[in-house]
């Protein structure tokens, strides 16, 4: 983090990826890095796509909605001083997120959290979890 | 906006990296850091048993921990350390609370190697439990 100058905030339509997008935002407002704020997909339209989706359009419909939606909220958080960057991957969401941070060589992965489980391990989420865990650069979870 | 850092220290290299990583931090938000070291052990414990020397010698330890940590910081960021006894991820969390703490910074492994935990398990507790940013540094 010496020279941050990415910060990757993977997003749902949550409020904890709010809270993670408005805390990656503060951090890019002091040390000038960029934003890159994802989604993943479990599936799209091309996922089972040869030549024609069997996929009916009320659930592949849906998904693009679902990524549009948490796109769009993370979008609200980012003042135009600080420079973002908004992507859309398809996959198993840690492995994608994952994945991306070594593409892009992300300084920090910004995480948020459910905030709402009482039960032991449900407090973060799966796929925070599994990031704190696997990640190669460090990952803050914001509150 | 980011003001006051906490930074658990017990002289491990994940720790080391943490306190790196703080002072970057500290430098860009032009934030406060506190260093924290805490002793492992039941305070009730050390007034019934434990014989001065042993004390002394843990409250040495740590002061060495805290010092190294604190020689890190570049003079124009403010610091401070902080020395505390008890069970280390719930006087952490403790402290963090009743300070206005903004952030935690803290390695994902500590001196206790349990093989096969990637995460340790202060570090888990924290992630967790807590009620403010905390960034797990690798």
């Amino acid at each position: 983090m010496k020279n941050l100058t990415r910060i990757l905030v993977p997003v749902d339509a949550s409020e904890g990826a709010e809270r993670a997008v408005a805390f990656a935002v503060s951090l890019a407002e002091s040390t000038g890095a960029v934003l890159d704020i994802l989604h993943v997909s479990y599936f799209d339209k091309n996922t089972d796509a040869e030549e024609e989706s069997w996929l009916p359009e009320a659930i592949a419909g849906s998904v693009g909605v679902m990524e549009k939606e948490a796109l769009e909220r993370a979008r609200k958080h980012v003042p135009p001083s600080v420079a973002a960057e908004y992507h859309r991957r398809t996959g198993i969401p840690a492995d994608e997120i994952l994945r991306f941070a070594q593409e892009k060589q992300t300084g920090l992965i910004v995480v948020g959290c459910r905030g709402l489980g009482f039960m032991k391990g449900l407090l973060l989420g799966s796929v925070s979890q599994e990031i704190v865990e696997r990640a190669e650069v460090s990952v803050a979870v914001a509150r | 906006m980011m003001k006051n850092i906490l930074v658990p220290v017990d002289g491990s290299e994940g720790s080391d990296r943490a306190v790196a990583q703080a002072i970057a931090l500290a430098e860009a938000c032009e934030a406060k850091l506190n260093f924290l070291y805490v002793a492992n052990i039941n305070q009730l414990a050390i007034k019934a048993c434990l014989a001065d020397a042993i004390l002394e010698a843990v409250t040495k330890a740590g002061n060495v921990i805290l010092d190294r940590a604190m020689q890190m910081v570049p003079s124009d960021v403010e610091k401070e350390a902080f020395s505390e006894t008890g069970s280390p991820a719930v006087v952490i969390l403790d402290f963090a609370a009743s300070n206005d703490m903004d952030l935690i910074v803290m390695g994902s492994r500590g001196l206790g190697v349990v093989k096969g935990v990637l995460l340790g398990s202060v570090s888990q507790y924290i992630v967790e439990q807590s009620k403010c940013p905390v960034l797990v540094v690798k």
